[in-house]
């Protein structure tokens, strides 16, 4: 919009118009304002980067150089990657973005994708292979990377896994038809001890000097007359304490660098005095932490950034598990309520730039990965509200700024995801509706209750930690405690679900990738009953199943040794108090999960064979098989016949919706068959992320009517697009059928609503009604769209006028123009729901 | 040979990571590639150039002379992007779709018709 136009109208024109993105910029104040338009967009636009996106080859060359350099070094390797780790935080370009409080990022500069080449050739391959990504000029970067590439092939961490893979397992997962990602310990979902570090107790330099305590008592130990095999593992022990200390060292290096620019720039540079005044606190600031716990919240704030970025440094990270108000909510209400050293307004510019910070955070990922997640870098997904480990509701006044922080700002990535429980004030729920209403699509509502009851169901956490969850990806909850938390899940364990009942008609063998996958069922011809055909639709969810997380256990059994984590560890209590890296499964209460992608297909093609075939008797499972494997060419008036006269889920309609019980209790029961090597269970988690388009173009036609290419549906448990036909209540209904505590591990539900109908109080009313009803059919989640679909045509038609339109694609947000045309319209395709 | 042992042989060529040679993927560039074919598939791996063929099975071999083709068997033909494949009797020139280079898996061949054009 042009600058005129745009001081022009006022804030209430363009909320009257729903432009809520004119209206933030015109709302915000003038930091945040060149702050957020400062950041580089570095989520995937479908699945490339952004034009001036580039992958950070100083970090690789950094990282590449200590690697040669201690080829010959008698360091355990634990120490080595360490130290590894140490070089890069010492050596890496860092930078002030003007106007900023907080500082630290996982590139060398704004625009840099952070690349770690230690971890996969694949990835490496990719860097090599994308010249959208390389950074200029490209002929000589091309070579520098193919350098780098060189020395890491057989030395990466997934070259290093994949001998003691299952090789038939392992091209399974790798032709990308049945899961997604590789099952590295390094490169997933990563949650934190928070209730360790987080809380004020314990910092960095704390934690040096309690590791040098344990060091100096077990190398006593060791030297005592004697030996056993407790002192042949206390080596072990003694080597990870040495890298943990290495790694937190060096964290307290890095931040005293920041700290010295900021003098510099304050000192030798800057005439503004506000300004100057500013760089000196931000040097202050990074003076104090990591080294020792914050006092206040922008101390909070940065500690928390310098944690993530250090985190990301050692992994690839993909997720961004966290409780801000919980965590930073006391040195808000220190700064701001008590000691009154922040107005309302300063404090709201810092939790704006703490949302921008995280915003602008990428690191290189592999393609399948930016087309699962177009648009984001990762599920940041922050965790609001719910309660304390004593039940008393949590939300405070950071729960409140964050969300009227996050109107202003407007980044797709953070999101945040609201612990909605019964104690829940109005004025808190308020702020909720006003960011969904204003197009955000977020945050999404989690059921506490019934969320608290499911951790503890599945994986025996203890109530006063279930009760301290996050998400840890999208919508898995976590404890952050010391058993509880999570220290990486692979996202291998991901499921592309359609291949289940796909795998039916095909005997296990996949028509796209020319493999046998699935198991060998017998021929889909000879099943007699529904009986018959539903017990191979069984063996087959096992099977693919089993192939996935045979290869997480796998990796999370030797995790510790081949792919540790010494920083994670070195902020982890378990770790500190045991010597274990904080991989060790033995000291993991395990939380893992089976993420399932289009799910749904599964039961609307059930329930079509059901009653199309052994009920009505319209064809034959023969002549089902033939259409399938001809993409219903020449069929359509059969297609249609599935679609239209077939039962189909999310209408109340018991036919279908027992047939989805009954899936997920298979599932359920199958789940506590499979163990994780903490001993504990691997529920499923139906969500899609943005794997409905990416799975397009590999599963093939479904009983449902689908055709090889069509989009598969949006979310979880969500409906079929378009296929919702009785309303909002008859999809909570379905919804509420499914027990969501010992049903699975957590169910995507995506709506979309008319902002037109919910304007105003009226509007507040009845979203709180139906929010309600959700709330007492004990359904754990559901999210919201509100963006009207002319709003959505304007943006496919024109979209550089509706650059900042956010949308929710699954659980995740992300901005209209920046996913694919094919998941344009599918978000477009979803029923508009009318409440009331 | 044990089935292990069958797998293994199978899969090899696609478990073990190459070296990369800028210089020689730019010499003697075929006309016809299993890029351009309708038979080509992506995989995971179609980052560095790898994907498979639907009609072929395990043991084909297109670039002997004559070529040998294996129509049955449970394991795919894997093969590259720029593979030469002039002589392959399969092969059948796909429909090129000219969209944007940002859109998503449709046509999923975005990669492989990136790195012909990078090629020529």
């Amino acid at each position: 919009m042009a600058q005129a136009a745009l001081k022009d109208t006022s804030v209430k024109e363009f909320e009257k118009k729903q432009e809520w993105w004119w209206a933030a910029e015109k709302k915000r104040s003038k930091r945040l304002d060149y702050l957020r338009k400062a950041i580089w967009k570095k989520g995937a636009i479908g699945g490339l980067y952004a034009p001036g996106v580039k992958v950070d080859l100083e970090r690789a060359q950094l990282h590449t150089q200590k690697a040669k350099e201690m080829e010959m070094s008698p360091d355990a390797y634990v120490i080595k990657f360490a130290k590894m780790f140490a070089h890069i935080l010492d050596n890496k370009t860092i930078f002030i973005t003007d106007h900023a409080q907080l500082v630290g990022y996982t590139g060398s500069l704004p625009h840099t994708m952070g690349w770690d080449p230690s971890a996969a050739s694949i990835l490496n391959e990719e860097a090599f292979n994308d010249p959208t990504a390389i950074p200029d000029p490209v002929d000589v970067n091309q070579k520098v990377i193919r350098e780098i590439n060189n020395y890491w092939i057989g030395k990466t961490d997934l070259d290093k896994m994949m001998p003691v893979f299952d090789m038939e397992d392992l091209m399974k997962m790798l032709s990308g038809s049945i899961g997604w990602g590789v099952p590295l310990a390094r490169g997933g979902y990563s949650s934190k001890d928070y209730e360790y570090i987080m809380t004020g107790k314990r910092a960095f330099a704390a934690i040096i000097d309690e590791l040098d305590r344990k060091i100096d008592e077990v190398d006593e130990e060791v030297h005592q007359p004697g030996a056993n095999a407790e002192i042949s593992k206390a080596y072990d022990k003694l080597n990870n304490w040495d890298a943990m200390k290495i790694t937190l060292e060096a964290g307290i290096r890095i931040a005293k660098r920041y700290a010295r620019l900021a003098r510099i720039i304050a000192e030798n540079f800057e005439e503004d005095p506000k300004r100057k005044e500013e760089l000196l606190k931000i040097a202050q600031t990074c003076e104090r932490v990591p080294a020792h716990p914050p006092r206040n919240l922008q101390e909070s704030f940065q500690y928390d950034i310098f944690i993530q970025m250090m985190s990301r440094t050692e992994a690839i990270e993909g997720a961004w598990p966290s409780r801000p108000d919980y965590y930073h909510g006391p040195y808000y209400d220190k700064d701001v309520n008590i000691d009154k050293t922040l107005t309302r307004e300063e404090a709201l510019d810092l939790v704006g730039e703490f949302i921008i910070r995280a915003a602008e955070v990428c690191q290189f990922k592999p393609k399948w990965t930016r087309e699962g997640l177009q648009g984001i870098d990762g599920t940041w997904v922050w965790t609001i509200g719910g309660v304390d480990r004593n039940g008393k509701d949590a939300c405070n006044d950071l729960t409140v700024a964050l969300m009227q922080a996050a109107r202003l700002v407007r980044v797709a990535n953070p999101t945040l995801s609201f612990r909605w429980h019964p104690k829940v004030k109005d004025e808190v729920m308020r702020e909720i509706f006003e960011c969904n209403r204003q197009g955000l699509g977020y945050p999404n509502m989690r059921n506490d209750p019934i969320l608290v009851a499911n951790t503890m169901h599945w994986y025996g956490h203890p109530i006063e930690e279930a009760r301290l969850w996050a998400n840890q990806a999208c919508l898995s909850p976590c404890p952050t405690t010391k058993h509880g938390f999570q220290p990486m899940r692979m996202a291998n364990a991901t499921a592309n679900c359609a291949k289940i009942i796909e795998y039916v008609f095909t005997s296990g063998f996949d028509p796209v990738v020319n493999m046998q996958v699935g198991a060998e069922t017998p021929d889909v011809a000879t099943f007699k009953n529904f009986e018959e055909f539903f017990a191979a639709w069984t063996l087959q969810m096992q099977t693919i199943f089993s192939i996935l997380v045979r290869a997480v256990n796998r990796a999370r059994t030797l995790a510790p040794t081949m792919t540790p984590r010494p920083f994670l560890s070195g902020v982890s209590e378990r770790s500190i108090e045991s010597g274990l890296d904080t991989l060790d499964p033995s000291i993991e209460r395990g939380n893992s999960w089976i993420t399932a992608f289009t799910w749904v297909e599964n039961v609307d093609s059930l329930a079509a064979v059901k009653k199309l075939v052994f009920e009505d008797k319209k064809y034959t499972l023969a002549q089902l098989k033939e259409a399938l494997a001809k993409n219903w060419e020449g069929l359509e008036e059969m297609r249609l016949d599935f679609v239209k006269n077939a039962p189909k889920w999310g209408n109340d309609d018991d036919y279908v919706d027992d047939i989805m019980l009954r899936c997920l209790d298979e599932a359920a029961k199958f789940s506590k068959v499979l163990k994780d090597p903490s001993g504990n269970n691997w529920p499923i988690l139906p969500e899609n992320v943005s794997g409905n388009i990416h799975y397009a173009n590999i599963v093939g036609a479904l009983p449902n009517g689908r055709r090889l290419g069509d989009a598969l549906y949006d979310g979880g448990i969500s409906p079929g697009p378009g296929l919702d036909k009785k309303g909002p209540t008859a999809v909570l209904k379905s919804c509420g059928k499914i027990d969501h505590i010992t049903g699975g591990r957590a169910f995507l539900l995506n709506q979309r609503l008319s902002p037109t109908q919910l304007a105003g109080e009226k509007g507040y009313q009845l979203w709180s009604s139906y929010i309600r009803t959700w709330a007492d059919l004990g359904i754990d989640h559901i999210q919201f769209n509100m963006v009207d679909d002319a709003t959505l045509r304007s943006a496919q038609k024109d979209p550089e006028k509706y650059q900042e339109v956010i949308v929710r694609v699954a659980g995740y947000s992300a901005h209209f123009v920046d996913v694919s045309r094919k998941t344009q319209d599918n978000i477009i395709q979803r029923t508009v729901q009318g409440l009331g | 040979m044990s089935r292990r042992d069958e797998k293994r042989q199978a899969y090899a060529s696609q478990l073990v990571p190459q070296k990369q040679n800028l210089d020689a993927d730019k010499k003697g560039a075929a006309h016809l590639v299993c890029g351009l074919c309708k038979h080509y598939l992506e995989t995971s791996w179609s980052a560095d150039g790898r994907g498979s063929c639907s009609i072929l099975k395990f043991g084909s071999n297109i670039s002997a002379n004559p070529p040998v083709y294996v129509l049955e068997g449970k394991e795919g033909f894997l093969t590259k992007t720029l593979s030469d494949a002039s002589a392959c009797k399969q092969f059948e020139k796909m429909q090129l779709i000219d969209k944007d280079g940002y859109e998503c898996s449709d046509p999923v061949y975005r990669r492989t018709l990136r790195q012909l054009q990078e090629k020529e």
